[in-house]
């Protein structure tokens, strides 16, 4: 016989319950039966409370979530707004005026005026 | 008299067939007193999931298997229990419940335990259920949830490391016995 095939009788014989011992007789089966039994139908009752009791809960979440994600998007615009001209609000304190001057342009029709005119610019460099 | 469904018929019948292996599975792995508590717990997981309780030969490794589970949350909690306690500092330490120690009187029995104790838990549970519950491959693989194939794999492995365990055993056993000589003639 293998070693293996030894070492595993060696623990059949070690079962500390065996068949023969009766490991019944200190308790009584049916009793316990019946308390499953209707263990399984108390526990079918009580589920039902914790489906209703959850979904306040769920709502509550969804709408932490909703405004959440409002705010979250409202505080994006308000940066993307505030920080669009990112290039140009770089500019120097004394550039200001060139910066707005070169809106100007652009929004008169004069692109290469508004280009001539920040081409030379520290700021805009 | 009140009428009995077909499910509650079936589930009076496979608690008759099955509760005494169930409460012998608990005994062997876990203190006495709380073996039929645990059997209760299985049987009501079995009672809730009656129509997923697969028929005949397969019931009872299905039984393992959720028993296995119910095993392991209730070992969970008395470790968490136990590191309470310790941390407490007010009572000492709530040991692993190892009913087999009660039981076993016969030396080379507690060998051989002592050898199982030393092996991880899925290797444990595997030799116990092929020898104490006496599960072939296939019904092992279904309280396992395995592929027959790898639960012989396992058991093959697991008898493996149990000699190898029974080995060293002897050897630290053998070396226990000598150290004291060994102590008087060292440096």
């Amino acid at each position: 016989m293998s070693r293996r095939e030894h070492a595993f009788e060696r623990l059949q014989a070690a079962d500390p319950y065996p068949p023969t011992v009766d490991v019944t007789a200190r308790e009584s089966a049916p009793p316990l039966l019946e308390a499953t039994i209707e263990r399984r139908e108390n526990m079918q009752t009580q589920e039902v409370e914790p489906t209703t009791a959850t979904a306040p809960r769920r709502r509550r979440a969804a709408l932490g979530l909703a405004v959440v994600l409002v705010v979250a998007a409202v505080g994006a615009g308000l940066w993307v707004t505030s920080h669009g001209d990112e290039p140009f609000d770089t500019a120097a304190a004394d550039d200001v005026d060139v910066v707005t001057e070169f809106f100007d342009r652009l929004d008169a029709g004069d692109p290469p005026g508004a280009l001539a005119l920040v081409s030379d610019s520290p700021a805009i460099k | 008299m009140p009428r009995t469904t077909p499910d509650e018929n079936r589930f009076r019948r496979l608690y008759e067939r099955h509760h005494e292996a169930l409460l012998r599975y608990f005994f062997r792995r876990a203190d006495p007193s709380s073996a039929e508590d645990l059997a209760s717990e299985v049987f009501l997981v079995a009672w809730r999931r009656i129509d997923e309780v697969p028929p005949g030969e397969q019931t009872l490794p299905w039984l393992y298997g959720v028993a296995r589970r119910v095993l392991s949350n209730r070992r969970r909690g008395t470790r968490r229990l136990g590191r309470l306690i310790s941390r407490i500092g007010s009572m000492g330490s709530v040991g692993p419940i190892e009913p087999d120690r009660v039981i076993v009187e016969r030396e080379a029995d507690r060998e051989v335990l002592d050898a199982l104790d030393h092996l991880s838990q899925p290797d444990q549970e595997v030799l116990r259920l092929a020898a104490w519950e006496g599960l072939s491959t296939k019904e092992l693989a279904l309280a396992i949830g395995c592929r027959p194939a790898t639960a012989e794999k396992r058991l093959y492995r697991a008898k493996g490391r149990l000699a190898r365990e029974l080995g060293i055993h002897r050897d630290s056993h053998a070396s226990s016995t000598t150290a004291p000589h060994d102590k008087g003639g060292g440096s």
